[in-house]
């Protein structure tokens, strides 16, 4: 029996032993990692905040709008803009990309205020909540492809345009001819501007438009755009420019040709433009608060997300900036 | 006892296990771990497989960025960009045009997916990019200086810094795999170094890609730069994170499978080396997530022995209920008769037992059935012992009537001891007062009956014939044959002396001796009787003392007694042998004379003869020594009435009658005198 019974013990404790050999061991791949963050704490809420374009410092205000929201609420928050204003199908491919990614929200401030609804419209079905920032989605055609109401932050574009404009005209005290150097036509602050311009110029009786062109938000663009315009209308004394980009185009054109006595008005108040206000080669631009209109974008969405109640429209207070504010 | 408690189940228990479950775990073993071994080796061979399959891919990726590079150091506006002058004397719109013409061209290159950002650093300051930000404010001068300084030395090719902080502080990508290319001037004399073409790739898009590859339960890929630096972890928190140097010494060679101890799990560590740079794929598969596939091995494996181990159980547990516990009761049951502890008619149950152990069971409870009838049969024989030894006298004999045994009784009775009588046939004790036919009947009987009782004459050792009531039984053997005789003797010597007794007392008077008056009629039936045969005649007298009862009342019953034997004495000296003499009640006596003569007269003349000398006998004076008292000197007559009798002229009473009428008379005559019934 004892025998047996030994035979079975050894015949057991052979079964574990043989399992076992040495091995390297590592506690861990790295030493814990140190938490330095000084952000809030990820929230896991993804946002996409859809820009025109890379070359205009005003969105580089925007960002940091949205930015300063990313730091405050701790979203995951992904800034992406089109290379240029006029790359409209750019931008739809974005939304396409941020629809494809999964993120739960996208603030955009598209080229176009007709061609982004489509794609938008593909963005809420995808359930992703969409707020609209800068230029205004045209209403008909959200409308016309059954789109849920969506939330627009802005300023007042057309008044705006109107105090710029008309404290360039106000000085004058002579006849004289004026051009309107339009954004890109199928966006709606584009053409609240250039409304607001027209207003501004009707009202003085000696402003007459000789010319009304776009030059597509663009620097380039612009300073082409004034050498054929000035080419055709050399006696043109009164210039607006529905963002601070043309104007800059246009002064470039009027410095290389020695006209200065033409007077530019601009719109957004970049850095370079309010250089030149102070400088004396523009009239005047407008703060339209780039980094404000981010930011509520972005705290727009995620009450939205939260299912909160939001105004469907917020204008962000604009602000007509001189010469006379600079000193 | 002890063995069969424990010994007994679990030797077998133990040789089951040995024969049944041994095997089988040996099988298993040496199966489990050749299946293990190739398990592993296939695990090793497909991990390998899947890490340079990332290798490849990673590979490709980086190919991309390379020829992206390559192509963005030609184009024209960059060259342009080098050669242009510093940032002052420039006025806005040349800053913000060549941005845009810049950023357009950086742009057409930017969407390949994964790309962070494109940068163009120029020695003059200025910065171009197109990315995931459009803040510039924000640049990690220090890292931008020393990518620059270790990009330069490296000449016009892309070099891969691995994994590092964003340059451009402001994006969202915080990690990024960066890429430089240093650019010179195209047109110039001198091909001076003059840029800095800084790609970010995205880390987040790498976690993306890797972390849907799936190894399996717990595995995981690594991405590890040439400073053992993390671009890839499935923990985003951990990328850019420098790895253990224990862990980076074990990444040695182009590629390898180690088997480690990582987070306390064992694991299998694959790696593959990038070509041309010191970075590693690295894949970490827990060894439970490699041989998952054991286990279903492992399941059936132990399923197999559970159920094998079952099996034994119940067999054992039928062994035990059916074998060895009916042996255990078996033993006990032993156990307990050997204690005397077992009650007459327990039987032992079969419950449970089988074959054998059934019969063994049968023939327990028959052997308890014999011990108990065993046990009994030595009550009976006690009992019969002390039977044997009673009051009356036995003997026993075997078929052939030779005595075996005879008891104390017999010895008292007969004189004969069992020394004397054993061996010796029964016919020792014969008397000789028997005729042969009384035993050859006495002899019929107990061969057709079995039993013979009855009186007979058997003699004593001291030679006396004595009489006993002896009752003989056969004893038959179960085959019906007989085997002995049993005599049972009682002396009855005694019992017939009181018969004799008795009898004497019921037909005797107890004072004179004399016969009384049931005898007397009895006697004068029979003298009727024999008057008839013989034609001759009898007579019968009826004599009462004249003189009795004074003597009574004056010297008292003594005195009257000794009168009355005095008187039968005289009746009985003057009548013949045959003639009968009785007292027929207190001083009246009755002489009956039979065989007269066959004429009335002589026979009355006899009669009168005989009369009369009794009345002279009685006349005597009597002389009475009465005890404690002097000589009483009586005289005494008696008055004697006589009738004489033939055949049944009359009957008994009738006779009797007549003779007390005659004797009355002479009473009446004046007493002492004799009167014949006319």
């Amino acid at each position: 029996m004892g025998v047996v019974r030994y035979l079975f013990i050894a015949l057991i404790l052979l079964l574990f032993v043989a399992c076992g050999e040495s091995k390297p061991s590592i506690s861990s791949v790295t030493q814990p990692p140190a938490e330095t963050s000084k952000a809030a704490p990820a929230s896991g809420v993804r946002v996409a905040l859809i820009m025109k374009t890379l070359t205009n410092p005003f969105f580089i205000e925007m960002e940091k709008g949205a930015r300063r929201a990313q730091q405050e609420t701790g979203i995951d928050l992904k800034v992406m803009t089109a290379t240029q204003e006029t790359s409209i199908e750019q931008q739809i491919q974005l939304v396409e990309n941020q629809i494809e990614a999964g993120v739960q929200a996208i603030v955009i401030a598209p080229g176009d205020s007709e061609r982004l609804v489509p794609v938008l419209k593909k963005a809420q079905d995808a359930g992703i909540r969409v707020v609209n920032i800068d230029n205004r989605l045209d209403a008909k055609a959200v409308l016309a492809n059954g789109m849920k109401p969506i939330p627009f932050i802005s300023v007042d574009n057309e008044q705006a345009a109107y105090l710029s404009a008309k404290f360039a005209a106000d000085k004058l005290t002579q006849p004289t001819e004026a051009v309107i150097l339009e954004g890109i036509r199928s966006a709606d602050n584009a053409n609240q501007r250039k409304l607001g311009a027209e207003r501004a110029f009707r009202e003085n009786s000696r402003v007459r438009v000789v010319a009304m062109e776009t030059a597509n938000w663009k620097i380039d663009e612009a300073y082409l755009m004034a050498k054929q315009v000035f080419a055709a209308h050399p006696n043109i004394g009164l210039v607006f420019c529905a963002n601070d980009m043309m104007a800059i185009g246009v002064v470039k054109y009027l410095q290389e040709t020695g006209r200065r006595k033409v007077r530019v008005a601009g719109f957004d108040a970049l850095d370079e433009a309010k250089v030149a206000v102070f400088e004396g080669r523009m009239t005047g631009t407008v703060d339209q608060q780039a980094a404000q209109q981010g930011y509520q974008g972005v705290m727009t969405v995620l009450k939205v997300l939260r299912g909160e109640a939001v105004p469907q429209e917020v204008l962000v207070e604009s602000r007509l900036i001189t010469a006379g504010d600079l000193k | 006892m002890k063995f069969f408690k424990i010994g007994f189940a679990f030797k077998l228990t133990a040789f089951l296990l040995a024969i049944g479950v041994l095997p089988q775990l040996i099988f298993q073993l040496v199966s489990y771990s050749a299946t293990r071994q190739a398990i592993l080796d296939d695990a090793k061979q497909h991990n390998m497989v899947v890490v340079a399959n990332q290798r490849d891919y990673l590979s490709l990726q980086m190919e991309q960025i390379n020829s992206l590079a390559t192509n963005l150091a030609s184009v024209d506006e960059i060259n342009q960009v080098l050669i242009a002058p510093g940032e002052t004397g420039q006025s806005a719109y040349d800053l913000l045009a060549t941005k845009a013409r810049i950023g357009y061209v950086l742009s057409g290159y930017s969407n390949l997916r994964g790309l962070v950002s494109i940068d163009l650093f120029t020695l003059n300051g200025m910065q171009y990019h197109v990315g995931d930000t459009l803040n510039l404010a924000h640049v990690r001068t220090d890292l931008r200086d020393r990518l620059m300084q270790s990009s330069f030395s490296a000449g016009n090719r892309l070099v891969w810094h691995g994994v590092e902080d964003n340059v451009n502080a402001s994006s969202g990508s915080g990690k990024v795999v960066v890429a430089t290319r240093a650019v010179s001037r195209v047109n110039s004399s001198s091909a001076a170094l003059a840029g800095l073409l800084l790609i970010n790739f995205s880390t987040d898009y790498l976690h993306r890609y890797f972390s849907k590859i799936d190894l399996g339960a717990g595995a995981y890929l690594m991405v590890i730069d040439a400073q053992k630096r993390l671009i890839f972890h499935p923990n985003k928190k951990l990328i850019g994170q420098t790895i253990k140097t224990e862990l980076s010494h074990l990444l040695q060679g182009e590629s390898g499978a180690i088997s480690l101890q990582l987070d306390g799990r064992d694991v299998l560590l694959s790696y593959s080396q990038m070509p041309d740079k010191n970075w590693y794929v690295v894949s970490v598969v827990p060894g439970d997530t490699l041989l998952a596939p054991m286990n279903r091995i492992d399941r059936i494996g132990v399923a197999l022995l559970v159920f094998n181990l079952l099996l034994i159980a119940l067999f054992i547990r039928a062994y035990l209920r059916h074998i060895v516990w009916p042996i255990r009761a078996i033993s006990a049951g032993f156990r307990r008769f050997q204690a005397h502890q077992v009650e007459d008619g327990w039987r032992m149950t079969k419950q449970g037992a089988v074959g054998e152990i059934r019969e063994l069971v049968d023939w327990f409870n028959s052997f308890l059935e014999s011990t108990e009838a065993n046990r009994q049969a030595q009550v009976s024989l006690r009992i019969a012992a002390t039977a044997f030894e009673s009051q009356e006298g036995m003997l026993v004999t075997d078929a052939d009537s030779v005595i075996l045994r005879v008891n104390q009784a017999f010895t008292t009775i007969t004189g004969y001891t069992a020394e004397d009588a054993v061996g010796q046939k029964m016919k020792l004790l014969k008397s000789g007062r028997h005729e042969t036919s009384f035993y050859a009947s006495m002899w019929e009987m107990i061969g057709r009956t079995g039993t013979w009782q009855g009186e007979i004459w058997n003699r004593r050792k001291n030679g006396e014939i004595y009489p006993e009531w002896l009752t003989i039984s056969s004893v038959k053997g179960s085959d019906g044959v007989i085997t002995h005789y049993v005599g049972t003797m009682t002396d009855i010597t005694a019992r017939k002396a009181a018969e004799a007794e008795i009898k004497h007392l019921a037909f005797y008077d107890a004072l004179t001796q004399l016969p009384n008056r049931r005898l007397l009629q009895d006697r004068l039936i029979h003298a009727m009787a024999g008057s008839k045969r013989s034609g001759r005649y009898g007579a019968l007298m009826f004599l009462d003392l004249d003189n009795f009862k004074p003597l009574n009342d004056n010297y008292g019953h003594g005195a009257g007694d000794l009168l009355l034997v005095e008187v039968a004495r005289r009746i009985l000296s003057c009548v013949r042998e045959t003639d009968t003499v009785a007292r027929f009640g207190g001083d009246e006596f009755v002489v009956l004379l039979g065989e007269l003569d066959t004429e009335k007269a002589p026979s009355v003349a006899l009669a009168g003869a005989i009369a009369d000398k009794i009345r002279q006998a009685l006349a005597r004076t009597y002389k009475l020594d009465i005890p404690h008292a002097d000589e009483v000197e009586h005289h005494c007559t008696a008055s004697i009435g006589v009738v004489v009798f033939f055949d049944h002229e009359c009957g008994v009473e009738d006779a009797l009658k007549w003779a007390d009428m005659a004797m009355y008379r002479a009473k009446e005559a004046g007493r002492n005198l004799i009167r014949f019934y006319e």
